[in-house]
């Protein structure tokens, strides 16, 4: 607990920066998924 | 759009969105000494990160002024971390002061930053927190714009008839949708903290809640419709430009006029949109708020059109069968 405490900023930092980084890479995961459905047609 | 098909300017965004929310983390805050001597005397902060410019050092400390100009001398204690010997004349710190209440002096806990390329200014009650004003507020305005934007599409699709526009006008409103929830989520969490509990019926949660709804509605009265796919779209054209309607009201009015836990509630001015035409907010911090605005509206713009071609292929899809 103390760990957080002294650190509540770089955690919650790397928190969202794995969250970001997660919608991004699903997003770029959708994208490439619809173009394919794309030229498929 | 075409801007989208280019995986070079996607990895750029999302490269750019990274650095934006390092930023946010990471840039030191630094507040003044009366802000120091403010929170301290009203029991809110023993320690507050102050932005000085060093002027001289002595044998008990160093004298700095602050962003404002005012001097203020800062004592090395045996509660110091480190010591300002290595430090030259001009040099900008960004130091952790503690406000000794019976000497009326200030106590070094440690230096945080030298010189550094930019801080956030100290925003009394809000320390730490005030970070979130970078992901915040331009998801609210993001919100605002693509429900804008999608009421554009709905009275073209009327006045041109063309499904197209209806496609644009449904994407657009989906992906202002998830922008607001974003925006509740992140204030609720705020709130949390600031505030003491994650909701508070504030007139802007409360007008915030009744957005959502009226959206929501938007969706549900899309689905559960069972007319022809024209008469479907009319009636939604129709319901989307109503119900933009409402969205300056709560956005902009309600929480303006009445009493409230935001800023610029009650009849006080607001820090950025208001009647003067002046904006109270640390030149930095809204500068910095503005790139935030822009890249979350490319997000906008790119889950639009991500949305709007499923919307194309579903249509082209049902068109073969």
């Amino acid at each position: 607990m103390e760990f957080l405490e002294h650190h509540a900023l770089y955690v919650v930092g790397i928190i969202s920066a794995v969250i970001w980084l997660g919608l991004f890479l699903f997003m770029f995961g959708t994208e490439r998924r619809i173009r394919k459905l794309e030229s498929s047609k | 759009m075409r801007l989208f098909r280019s995986n070079i300017f996607l990895w750029c965004l999302g490269i750019a969105l990274a650095i934006q929310v390092y930023i946010a983390f990471e840039t030191p805050i630094g507040g003044s000494f009366s802000d120091a001597a403010t929170l301290a005397m009203n029991g809110m902060q023993d320690v507050t990160p102050v932005k000085a410019t060093l002027v001289s050092t002595d044998s008990s400390g160093a004298t700095f002024t602050d962003l404002y100009g005012q001097p203020g001398h800062v004592q090395i204690t045996n509660r110091s971390y480190g010591s300002f010997q290595s430090y030259k004349k001009r040099d900008v710190l960004v130091i952790s002061v503690a406000y000794n209440l019976a000497a009326k002096s200030f106590d070094l806990v440690e230096v945080v930053r030298v010189n550094p390329m930019m801080t956030f200014p100290m925003i009394q009650g809000l320390g730490e927190l005030g970070r979130n004003i970078l992901l915040h507020v331009p998801m609210a305005m993001v919100a605002f714009i693509a429900f804008l934007i999608g009421t554009i599409y709905s009275i073209m699709f009327l006045i041109k008839k063309d499904f197209e526009y209806d496609r644009h006008a449904r994407a657009a409103s989906a992906a202002g949708l998830l922008f607001t929830i974003l925006a509740t989520v992140t204030g609720s969490i705020w709130a949390r903290f600031s505030w003491g509990t994650f909701w508070n019926w504030d007139p802007r949660e409360t007008s915030i809640f009744i957005l959502l709804l009226i959206y929501a509605a938007y969706f549900m009265l899309r689905s559960l419709l069972e007319e022809s796919e024209d008469k479907k779209a009319r009636i939604a054209a129709v319901y989307n430009i109503i119900a933009f309607v409402s969205v300056p009201f709560l956005m902009f009015v309600v929480p303006r006029i009445t009493q409230s836990l935001h800023p610029g509630g009650g009849g006080t001015e607001a820090p950025v949109v208001n009647l003067s035409g002046q904006t109270h907010t640390d030149r930095t911090l809204l500068n910095m708020h503005w790139v935030s605005v822009v890249l979350f509206l490319f997000v906008f713009l790119w889950i639009k059109d991500m949305y709007t071609r499923i919307l194309r292929l579903e249509a082209k899809r049902a068109e073969e069968a």
